[in-house]
């Protein structure tokens, strides 16, 4: 599983970072980045899930596929 | 905010106090309307109230369903060219009403959306706007709602609405119960004496 944000998008409500903060960080104007290349481990699968649904500007991309 | 800076620009004069201003007012009556309408829903639901009680650990999903569903602010746009929505031309130059209240009661995406669900997991509300004027107080004023309910139901978990008669609402932009009395147990009032 990957995810990603879309920085046209993401306007930085930081719901994301509310979530999980091992995968999303914030930068100094506090938009959401993904730390790393993407890659979901096991363990932070929900909370990602979460992350993306509650998301206001649709910014986060899941793809369970890969 | 007096000394930072973005880009190289600075703010300055009037634009600087333009800036505070705005910053002081937009945290004022939305803060403290979205904290009776949240201290409101306690009294009058004692399944809720409890359930935060015995679960602290939900306050803040349930700030994020009370700020859905009693979505205090609604702000108008200037349209500055025409805009076609759906059927409807709106001209340049209308004022428009941007009714996030309304978006956060939208049934396709919110399921028992006229129902306050306080452990709602998947709630995208729009109660601070969206797009590039979101609200620029949104994590601030979460941290004060669930501090606040935090600390109160820590010290006073059973209450109820005195006088229901008694609620008076402010009205205009934004929206909420002004006055809300509350009367708690004797037992609650002798613990903390
Ligand atoms: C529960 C409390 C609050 C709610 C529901 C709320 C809601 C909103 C909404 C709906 C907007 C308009 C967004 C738009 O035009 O697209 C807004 C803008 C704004 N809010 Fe809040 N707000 C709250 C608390 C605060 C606090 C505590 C502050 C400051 C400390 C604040 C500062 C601002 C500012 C500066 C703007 C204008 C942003 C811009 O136009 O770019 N708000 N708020
Ligand atoms: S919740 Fe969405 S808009 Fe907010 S910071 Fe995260 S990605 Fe950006």
């Amino acid at each position: 599983m990957k995810v990603s944000v879309d920085p046209d998008k993401c306007q930085g409500h930081g719901r994301c970072m509310m979530y999980d903060t091992e995968i999303f960080e914030c930068d100094d104007l506090g938009y959401a980045h993904i730390r790393g290349d993407g890659t979901v481990p096991e363990a932070d699968r929900e909370e990602v899930w979460f992350a993306s649904l509650n998301c206001p500007e649709q910014a986060i991309t899941v793809d369970e596929s890969a | 905010m007096m000394n930072s800076e973005v880009d190289g620009d600075r703010l300055e004069g009037y634009d600087l106090i333009a800036v505070l201003m705005l910053v002081l007012i937009a945290g004022l009556d939305t803060t403290w309307n979205a904290l009776s309408s949240a201290m409101l829903h306690l009294a009058t639901h004692p399944e809720d109230r409890r359930r935060l009680v015995a679960e602290p650990a939900l306050i803040p999903t349930a700030v994020e369903e009370l700020l859905r569903f009693y979505a205090p602010v609604v702000l108008t746009r200037e349209t500055t060219k025409d805009v076609q929505l759906g059927d409807t031309t709106i001209p340049a130059g209308e004022l428009v009403l941007l009714n996030w209240a309304a978006a956060n009661r939208d049934p396709e995406m919110f399921p028992d959306a006229d129902k306050v669900i306080i452990d709602r997991a998947e709630n995208r509300h729009i109660a601070f706007g969206t797009g590039i004027h979101r609200c620029l107080g949104s994590s601030i004023a979460r941290l004060e709602l669930k501090i606040a309910i935090e600390e109160w139901l820590g010290v006073i978990p059973e209450f109820e609405l005195d006088d229901p008669e008694s609620v008076t609402y402010s009205t205009g932009h934004i929206w909420g119960p002004r006055v809300v009395d509350v009367v708690y147990p004797a037992t609650v009032a002798a613990a903390r004496s």
